[in-house]
């Protein structure tokens, strides 16, 4: 019976919008029952289109579809919330960007993905509530570890032996940290001082508010935004097409403001 | 049923189908159009195709499409020359000169679209600033869509542009004509309600 049915309704967050044929839209969403998952919006770029302020990127919505060959067909839509002050900041549109293609490539197709659904809404508020990049660095923490890549951070990935504190070896293809005596050479990765671990540590444990309470150096920051970095590309056997872009925006702000406020509220 | 690519028929769906929003059938239905169309019908659409490309240019000031070096705006001098409309589009000049704008334009041909990829270096943008920055222009108006993309384009170049002290102002965002208030997103509202105006 459950074959029979053409319309179902979702929840979700619209990652992107790409224009196809004369007026339609393929829109592909994160959702909290069907994880990502792509549908045409038929006639959303027209000027007189209901739908077309409700499949904008980034906007959390309510959306009802039918069942199609190839894609299913979304028919009605209702705006559930939106993040209208990343509109209003290069930075913080960059950094939402950023989140909404990382969890695009993180997000299994037709997979429920409740967890990341609910971080991805968290961490757009914060950014929309005025959040600077430490909350990239939480999204992209927790995301890998929903995603089933949580960094090894507490021991020695290779021996589980206890890591002592000092700065250790960090290898993406490993997982994690490694101790003196498991790092071989030609492993590619990056020493990660004590208090970039203790904040990626802090990072997967704590929830976001904390998180993005803390008050990080500019060094420090900028070493875990690398090792973060390295992490997810590993994961992604690429980099995010939108990190390029992130980078840039953040050469301009340093360039005008204080790095103070480039990571933090 | 799949033309070989070396046949002239197959060659023409080819080369249809790379055309946006043409996909394989259409292709072919318009192949066979053009086949079963009179000589000097299909003649005359491939030297339209040929001459636009061999005779249209972009303006070496806006980018704007033109057969010589400027184009007909720039050439212009009865328009305030102080006055630049950026768009994403040549298409989109035409529509701006729909409501009697007699001011100039400088055309990016896209806009910044971080999630497919599109970055400042693919635009006009480095122009626009090279031309704000030779001096002239007193206002810079940002008549990018109200997308996503299209704001952050536009602040973005508002960001760009703000060591030469120039004025950069954006179009209001608001109602469509016609609209029905029960249908509209948050956000079109809400910027409708900040931009109300007194009758």
């Amino acid at each position: 019976m459950a074959d029979r049915i053409r319309l179902y309704t979702a929840e979700g967050i619209v990652l992107r919008r790409q224009p196809v044929g004369e007026a339609d839209a393929l829109v592909t969403l994160l959702s909290p029952t069907h994880g990502r998952f792509t549908a045409v919006a038929r006639g959303v770029r027209k000027p007189a289109s209901r739908t077309r302020g409700h499949v904008e990127p980034l906007t959390h919505g309510r959306y009802l579809f039918a069942r199609g060959r190839t894609f299913d067909v979304l028919t009605q839509a209702e705006t559930l919330r939106t993040f209208p002050r990343l509109e209003r900041s290069l930075l913080r549109q960059a950094a939402a960007l950023y989140t909404a293609d990382l969890a695009a490539g993180l997000a299994a197709e037709q997979e429920p993905a409740p967890e990341l659904f609910g971080l991805l809404v968290s961490v757009l508020a914060a950014l929309d509530a005025g959040a600077g990049l430490l909350a990239v660095r939480y999204f992209e923490l927790r995301a890998t570890a929903e995603a089933g890549y949580a960094m090894h951070l507490g021991s020695c990935v290779r021996c589980g032996s206890a890591l002592p504190p000092e700065p250790a070896f960090f290898a993406p293809s490993a997982g994690g940290l490694l101790c003196s005596g498991c790092r071989s050479d030609g492993v590619p990765g990056t020493m990660l001082e004590v208090r970039v671990i203790k904040l990626l540590r802090y990072g997967l444990a704590q929830p976001l508010e904390r998180f993005l309470a803390l008050r990080v150096d500019e060094a420090t920051a900028e070493q875990a935004a690398r090792a973060l970095r390295a992490w997810v590309c590993h994961l992604l056997e690429r980099e995010p097409v939108s990190a390029r872009y992130l980078d840039e925006i953040c050469a301009l702000e340093a360039r005008t403001r204080p790095a103070e406020a480039v990571y933090h509220s | 049923m799949s033309f070989p690519a070396q046949d002239p028929v197959g060659r023409l769906i080819e080369q249809l189908r790379r055309l946006p929003g043409i996909g394989p059938r259409s292709a072919q239905r318009i192949a066979f159009h053009l086949l079963r169309a009179p000589q000097p019908e299909a003649e005359a659409l491939a030297e339209a195709i040929v001459e636009v490309k061999r005779r249209v240019r972009l303006c070496g000031v806006c980018f704007h499409i033109t057969e010589g070096e400027r184009c007909r705006f720039c050439l212009d001098e009865s328009r305030d020359q102080g006055l630049v409309c950026v768009v994403e589009q040549p298409l989109d000049v035409f529509a701006i000169e729909r409501t009697g704008y007699r001011g100039v334009y400088h055309v990016l041909h896209g806009v910044l679209n971080p999630l497919e990829g599109v970055g400042p270096e693919q635009l006009r943008l480095a122009e626009l600033v090279e031309r704000v920055r030779r001096g002239g222009i007193r206002e810079v108006i940002m008549a990018t869509n109200p997308s996503l993309e299209g704001e952050a384009t536009a602040m973005y170049v508002r960001r760009l542009l703000e060591p030469f002290g120039v004025q950069v102002t954006r179009l209001a965002r608001g109602l469509p004509a016609g609209a029905d208030l029960d249908y509209l997103d948050d956000a079109t509202l809400t910027r409708a309600l900040e931009g109300r105006q007194a009758l």
